[in-house]
Parts: C-alpha cells; structure tokens; sequence
C-alpha cells in the first residue's frame, strides 16, 4: 500500500509536473500572502508588507527547487541529464570510448556466449512435463529385457516406466522402394514414452496402447526433422507406408519440432523415425539393451525409489545375475558429466571479464586524473559525493552497456556456430540458444562490470577533487594512487595467468592425445555401415544364412577391391573408438564361480585383410587366411593385453578358449589397439573370422591411396551391382571417427584457448598503459636522473624492472590461484598434472615476458627524455 | 539565544508531525503554531519548512489536501496519515529519551 503511494506520489512528480508546479506556486504564493497579511495586521503599509514578507521568504525559486529534490523530480532528470553528458563525452572522446567498449565487448561477448551454451544444457530443465520428477534407472548402464518387465509388474515406486532400445545405433533399419536405398535411425520405444515425457504428436498421433505388444500393427513415428529433409514437411505423410527391412510400416504422426530425442537420450546421434519397442521372447533372449526411464509417482523421492530397487534386485538376482540398478534424476543422469566441464569454461569467461574490467578501471583511473578539474569544480558547486558518484557511474555503466551490445554481436554468431559443431556428443546442443535469459544476463552482467569497473576510480576521482581541490593539474599522485594502479597490473598477471595455465593444460593433454599411438593407421582408410539386415538372410542364427551373409559380402569385397585406387579391403563389426560389443571368454581348463569372476573381452568380427587395411600390427603366429572358412577349424587372434591378462607366463598360441558360444584356438598375437578411447588403454581384444561368426551389421573398410570422398560412389556402386535395395550408412574417414572421440575435449581446449588468448591480450594492453601512465607521471623524476647523470639504458631498467617486479608478484598470485584451480580440469587432463612444473614455468615465463615488452615501449619513451624539457615538464 | 531557526533536521519533522496530529493544517498554520506554542523560540523559515513538508509527504508519513481556510481562501492542508502517527510515537519516545539523557548530563552538578 504505502510503496504504491509513494510510487504513485513520484509518478504524480515526474510526469505532471505542470499540476505539481502550479500547486507549489499556488501553496508559497499563500504563505507569501498570509506573511502580508500578517504585517498588515502589525501596522506596516502594503508596499512595506510586501517588501518585509519577501525578504522573511527568502529566495523563493530556492525553497521550490528544495521541495522538488524532496520529491525526488530530480532523481530522474539528474538521471537524463547524466546520460546525455555521458553520451555527449563519450562521443568526445572516440578512442578511449573504443578501446573500451572492445575491451568490455571480448569480456562480455565471451561470458554471454558460454553462458547460453552453459544455461541451455546445464542450467534449463529438460523440455518434458515435470521433468523433475523423470528418472534414469541404470543397470550397466543397459536392462535386460525381463528385468524391466519384472520391474513394471512389481515396482510402485513409479507412475509409468517406460524403455527404448539404447543400442539404436546398431539397429539401423534400411528404407526401400522410395528412390535410392536410405539407412535410417530407428528407435524402438515403448508406447507410453512419449505420454509419460508430455510429448505430443506435432501431425497424427503417438503410439497407441497395444501397438507395443507382441503381433501388434506395424506403425512409426516420424522425427520432425526427418519429416522435413524426406517428406517435405508435407501434412500427408501420414497413412504414407515406409519399406523397412523389407517389412510395411504404417506413418501415423509427426513428432514436434522441440522434441529432441537424441540431444537428451543420445547426444550426438541423429534419429529419423520411431517404432513401437515390442517386448517379446525374442527380445528375452538379447542382452542388456534396454535404457529405461521413469517418472515418479506421488511425492515418491529418488532415494525410495532406490531402496525400492534395491529390494527389487533381491528378488531378480536369479534371471539377471549381475543386476545393480541405479535410480537417477534424468536431468543428472544428461548433464552429470558435462556440467563440470562447462562450469570451468564459465569461470574461465568470468576471469576474462574480470581482467577486462581491471583494464578499464585503470583506463579510467587515468582518465580520472585529466578529471579531477572538472569534478573540484563540480564539488565547489555544492555537488555532494553522491551526486559526483551517481554521475561517474551512469557514464560507467553507458560504457559497460555500450560493450555487452557489441559483445553480443559475436554471441549472436558462435551460438549458432556451436550449436551445429559436427560430431560434438553434447548432450541438448541442439537447445542452445540465445534468449531472454541470455540477454537479460549480458544486461546485468554489463551493469554490475560498469560497478565493478567504476567504483573505486570514481571514489577516487571523488576524494582527489575535494583533497586537491583546483590547485594544480596533478604532477605528484599519492602513493596510494599508484598502489592501487600497480595492485590492478598485479591481478590481471595473476588473473591471465590462472586461465594461461588451465589452457596450457588441456593443450598439452590434446597433444599428448595425439602423440598417443593408436594401435592402428587412420591415414588412407574410410568405412561404410552396411546391413543387409534379417529380410533376406533370416534372423535366426544357422548355418544357411550365415553361408550366405558370407556370400554376400565375398561379393562386395570382391567388387570393391577392383576398383581402381583401392589398397586393400575388409570387413569388421566394430571399428576402433566406435562400437564394441563385450562377451565372456572362458580359457580352456578353467572354471569360475559366477559370471562376476568370468573375464569380458570385447569381440570383433573381421575378414583377413582387416590388419593390412587398420595397419594393426601381428606381434607373433598368423592372422587369418584364406585356409580359414566357415567349415575349418574354429580360430581366433588375441591382443596383447589378453594374452598377458588370461595366459599370463604361458604362450598364448595353441591356447583354446570358449567365446560368443564356440570353442576357437588363439593362432596369431596382435598388437594392442585403443578401442574404447584414445585415453584409455586398450582392454581384452578378441577378433573372430567373419566366415566362422557372420553378422549382419559390418563396417566396409577400405585402405586407398586416393582421396578418401572419390571412392564412394565406386564403392557405392559395387555394392549395388550385388543388391540394388542395399543401402550404405554414411561414409567416414577413420579419421573423422578419431575426431569424434576428441571433439569434446576440442571443444573445450579451443574455448579455454581462446579464453587464454583474449586473457593475454587483455593483460600486456593493460600493462602498457600502465606503464606508459606512470611513464608519463615520472617525466619528471627521470629527468632529475638523467641529469643527474644516468644513462637512457638506466630510465629503461628503472619502468621495465617496475614492470617486471609487478608481473613477478602477480605470477605468484596466480600460480597459487591456478594449483587450486585447475584441479577441476580432472577428467578432461590427460598425460599431465594439474601441477606441471613444465607448465606452470611456461605460462610464467610467457607473461613475464609479456609484461617486460609491454613496459618496454614505454621505457624506451622514457629512455629519450630530455632532461631539460623533463625538468620544464609540468 | 542563538539563531531561532537553526533546527536539527530530524527536529523539524517531529515538530510538524506532532502540530498536525490533532487537525490539517496548512503550512503558514504550521508555521506560526509552532511559533506560538514555543513561545516565538522556534521560528520555522520557510527556506525550511516547505521542503521538509514535501519530504514527509514523499515518506507517506503525511498527506496534503486542497481546502479551504477560515477566510476562504484555497490552502493545501496537511494531515496525518497512519504510518505518519506511527512514525510519530517512534519519534517522541526518541525524543524523551534524548531530552532526558541532556538533561541529566546538563543538570548534574558534579563538576
């Protein structure tokens, strides 16, 4: 009530302030005349009435100005009028207005960039109904098909549990019968994913009840995107029917736009279309594949949820021996690992801000000095240190907001840019955007950096005008003055240094990264995702249609291997930092109690030509040749880490060992290959001969000489001269598939690099004007020296050994700073500690050098004063 | 007797808070009952008063009101609001203890 009041009062004085005036008039004009009359009364005559009760008035145009500050007119208009001037000199001074406005822009255009990435994936829920109450249940981090059956039946923790087929990857399903053979992502879900997210259909419907049960109808649900790139956006596609492995599906919706699934589920990954998950005993049969998420029931916490699963588990222990489950908050279970990451590259952008800020505090605390004139002046006027303040700060934070507007612009390019980085696996980059929040962000950011910026060289500008009030121009400044100059050099040293050295740190770790031998040669090899899939070859395994899965692919091989520029070619199921599939192995001889104890080697399935195409090396034996078939004896080729791991002091060659259901004997010793990734060392490796275990989904490796695109349309055309309908999945370098693994750590590195890069260029400019500053305060004490005597190369020592002691200091700030700081680098450093001596000297010795040139430049000003017009100089 | 005007600030505002406590008044009534009241000690200037009057009424403390006077002239009459009324008990009991803490200093003969 009262805060209406007053606002409705103040208003009332702003904006009518006619009516405002007129009563103020009219109120003194009564109290004038009531002194008159009063007068009167005592006997004086009109004329001397007047005259006496004006003078007891006093200054009438005063008492009306008083009144209207009391009500606070002034505030705004003193407002107005502090923005006109500090418009008006800004535009008086374009340089220093640019090079602070660039200065603000690098630190604010940086922070606001990092922060719509940062508030998009960490900071925003996920776009679902009450995504807070959405769980993750992990096991493995997979479920098996009748432990998520089991947990729908028996769990009352949940409103609704639903599962896809985490695994969509492999399952790739092949479009016919529309143009060329397409390969689409599929994802197999359950019917009641999309109610229990709150996703509706954009065109259609979702999944009906029942059209996820066994012989239910065969319908999909079309991504948006796919949607568009393939139908046009065309509102009839739905009732259209797909050919998917050979098989009719039905369209019945469109799913909007805002739904991602991939950017949440499976970052990095594109999805076309969706299918009903049918839980059915062939599905009992497969492995862990199932991600299943939940939503909670009632004011159910995660913490019941789990101790319910944890009993649940008691009772499940028989159908799935290795079962843990996990309940998560989804929102952690998406951006848990990358939060950290990208709170490090929001703090390194809030250093560059802080750095930007220290400089333009010192170019103010410069300009301040050329002030001081006009503020004594201001002062003797009766402006109070309120006044002085509010009217230094509105030009501070005009300045800031002039900076985070030009900021903004490079924001406005790189969040696009970053939000369509191929191959970066960021969970919801395709969220990314620059919005209201955004702004409002850069617009408070801006604010409170003009504050922070502006504040102590206003005070001080303040205190030397009432101090110092209209004496002199200011030849000696306080000690203070230049404590507080050399403090602000000192923080940005140590500032810079602390994101210097972060950068250091994951540039080294990329290097060493790269330095990292693989295990295999990616120069000169691309790969096709082919699978001809269970239409044609049948599902079930035999050995009929493993006879002609091998036929099938001898063909292509053969094909693909005449055409010209090709090297050599083979097949594999899984490629280096791709995929990997894990199955128990059991040596020969052997026994173990429980599959906890069983040893896991990764599988792969590959042609004899494999090793001469990846350049994977065979340490001892043989790989596989052509006296290998189907019908021969069952072979396999161990890497070294398996040999060492299972047949340790034994030779591992001769070895037999039960694997994927079959007895192999290890013939061949290969060298390690690093397949899970390139910063980890390499695990278990088996590699099985395609002939004696075919598979349908294998990867086409090709070793050329030739550029690595031109090939795919021969290749392409190869494959089709055996099957017209076979589609090819995308064709990579092995190379790219390397780049995908690192571009997380690219993303990172490139970022804290640039971050560095604006750190450093901020710093050595805010050195040099330091520098030349006090250059040009000490003209006269360098003259007296020089005329005392001391040589140009003297003046020189004297600014670039100020300069040099100032930066000393604030390394060692920073290296403080920057052990307790990159520390939450962690994961992401790889080959090096946080506390790299090689590093932390390296970033030291960059700035000080740094610093010694920036003073340098104004110390040879200094070198070739003159002592004469030194002396003069005031 | 010193200058009659020179009122501490805070001073001034319980002065016109406590005169309007019991009717409006306009700011020339103000004036001279406080005038009268502490027998001519107290001259409120005008310099001061009108400017105190806005602020009081920018606090919400009081409100102004067009009427008219016993002559029948247009005066803008000031009255107490709540808060005002609030305000000035806080201010009175401020008041006593102060007076009575000079009091007791001034009036103690130790010396």
């Amino acid at each position: 009530m009262r805060l209406a009041d007053e606002l409705f009062l103040r208003l009332r004085s702003l904006f009518r302030r006619h009516e405002v005036e007129h009563e103020l008039d009219a109120e003194l004009r009564f109290h004038l005349e009531q002194q008159i009359a009063e007068n009167i009364a005592a006997g004086m005559t009109p004329e001397e009435a007047r005259f006496a009760a004006r003078r007891k008035i006093g200054a009438l145009v005063q008492i009306k100005g008083e009144c209207r500050e009391e009500r606070r007119v002034d505030l705004i208009e003193n407002w107005i009028r502090d923005l006109r001037y500090a418009l008006r000199l800004l535009s008086r001074n374009p340089s220093f207005t640019a090079v602070a406005v660039m200065t603000l822009a690098m630190g604010i255009g940086a922070n606001t960039a990092i922060f719509s990435v940062v508030r998009s994936i960490v900071f925003h829920s996920l776009p679902f109904r009450d995504p807070e109450r959405l769980v993750w249940i992990r096991d493995d981090p997979t479920v098996l098909s009748v432990t998520f059956q089991s947990w729908r039946r028996m769990s009352s923790s949940f409103d609704a549990l639903a599962a896809f087929n985490a695994f969509f990857n492999y399952g790739a399903v092949n479009w016919t019968g529309h143009g060329e053979p397409q390969r689409l992502s599929g994802v197999a879900v359950s019917q009641n994913l999309f109610p229990m997210l709150g996703v509706e259909a954009a065109v259609g419907r979702t999944f009906r009840p029942g059209e996820d049960q066994p012989g239910g109808p065969p319908v999909v649900v079309l991504t948006h995107g796919f949607w568009q790139r393939s139908f046009g956006s065309d509102p009839s596609a739905i009732g259209k029917v797909l050919t998917l492995n050979g098989k009719d599906f039905n369209v019945v919706g469109v799913l909007p736009a805002s739904f991602d699934f991939a950017a949440t589920f499976s970052p990095g990954a594109r999805v076309d279309i969706f299918m009903p998950l049918i839980l059915d005993k062939f599905s009992e049969e497969m492995s862990h594949y199932l991600g299943v998420i939940g939503r909670l029931r009632g004011d159910v916490t995660v913490a019941r949820a789990q101790s319910e699963m944890d009993a649940l588990t008691k009772q499940l222990k028989g159908r799935d021996p290795t079962l843990h489950a996990v309940v998560v908050p989804l929102q952690e279970a998406v951006v848990g690992e990358v939060r950290t990451p990208l709170l490090v590259l929001m703090s390194a952008a809030a250093f560059v801000l802080l750095i930007a800020c220290t400089n333009l505090a010192n170019l103010l605390l410069a300009r301040g000095t050329a002030r001081r004139r006009e503020m004594a002046v201001r002062a003797a006027l009766g402006a109070g240190l309120a006044r002085l303040v509010r009217q230094l700060m509105t030009e501070n934070i005009l300045l800031a907001l002039l900076g985070g507007a030009v900021g903004m612009l490079p924001a406005f390019w790189l969040v696009p840019f970053i939000r369509t980085l191929p191959n970066l696996p960021l969970p919801r980059l395709s969220q990314v955007r620059i919005d209201v929040g955004v702004l409002s962000f850069t617009v408070v950011a801006s604010i409170v950096t003009g504050i922070l910026f502006g504040l102590v060289p206003a005070v001080q500008v303040y205190g030397s005008a009432i101090t110092d009030p209209l004496k002199k121009a200011g030849r000696s400044l306080s000690a203070g003055k230049h404590r507080v100059r050399d403090s602000l050099v000192i923080a940005e040293v140590a500032l810079a240094l602390v994101l210097l050295a972060g950068a250091g740190l994951l540039i080294r770790s990329f290097w060493h990264l790269l330095q990292v031998n693989p295990g295999f040669r990616a120069e000169g090899v691309i790969a096709v995702g082919i699978d001809p899939g269970g239409q044609k070859y049948g599902w079930l395994i035999s050995a009929d249609r493993g006879r002609r899965l091998v036929r099938f692919f001898d063909e292509i091989r053969r094909n693909v291997a005449a055409i010209p520029g090709v090297e050599a070619v083979a097949l594999s199921d899984s490629l280096p930092l791709d995929r990997d599939r894990g199955f128990y192995i059991r040596p020969a001889g052997r026994t173990y109690r429980g599959l906890n104890e069983t040893p896991l080697a990764s599988i792969h399935v590959v042609t004899s030509a494999y090793f001469r195409v990846m350049g994977v090396p065979l340490k001892r034996g043989r790989t596989f040749m052509e006296q290998d078939t189907a019908d021969s004896a069952v072979v396999m080729l161990v890497n070294e880490t398996m040999a060492r791991n299972l047949w340790p002091g034994e030779d591992v060659l001769g070895q037999f060992a039960e694997i994927a259901g079959r007895k192999a004997q290890v013939v061949g010793l290969i060298g390690d290959v690093r397949h899970s990734a390139l910063d980890q060392q390499a695990g278990n490796e088996a590699y099985l001969l395609f002939a004696q275990y075919p598979y349908t989904f294998m990867d086409l490796v090709v070793r050329t000489n030739l550029e690595p695109g031109a090939l795919a349309p021969a290749i392409r055309k190869a494959v089709w001269a055996v099957d017209r309908d076979q589609p090819l999945a995308q064709f990579r370098t092995i190379q790219q598939i390397i780049d995908r693994t690192l571009s997380p750590r690219r993303f990172s590195m490139m970022l804290l690099a640039a971050f560095a890069g604006l750190a450093i260029v901020l710093a050595s400019v805010g050195t040099y004007g330091v520098m030349a500053y006090s250059v040009a305060q000490r003209t006269h004490e360098i003259g007296i020296r020089m005329a005392l005597g001391a040589e140009p190369v003297d003046a020189v020592r004297l600014v670039v050994g100020h300069g040099v002691t100032l930066a000393g200091i604030g390394v060692v700030v920073g290296l403080a700073g920057a052990l307790a700081l990159t520390r939450w680098l962690g994961s992401q450093l790889y080959g090096v500690s946080p506390a790299d001596p090689l590093n932390l000297l390296g970033v030291a010795a960059l700035l000080v050098s740094v610093v010694a040139l920036a003073s340098y430049l104004p110390a040879r000003r200094a070198s070739r004063i003159d002592p004469m017009v030194a002396l003069r100089y005031e | 007797m010193g200058k009659p005007s020179d009122l501490v600030q805070g001073t001034l505002d319980l002065l016109i808070l406590k005169t309007i406590s019991l009717e409006p008044k306009h700011g020339w009534a103000i004036a001279k009952r406080i005038q009268q009241i502490s027998a001519e000690v107290l001259q409120v200037q005008q310099g001061s008063l009108y400017p105190a009057l806005h602020r009081l009424e920018q606090q919400g403390w009081i409100k102004a009101n067009w009427g008219e006077t016993e002559g029948g002239r247009k005066a803008k009459f000031y009255s107490l609001t709540r808060a005002g009324r609030t305000q000035l008990e806080k201010e009175l009991a401020q008041w006593d203890r102060l007076s009575n803490a000079i009091n007791l200093v001034v009036e103690t003969n130790e010396a």
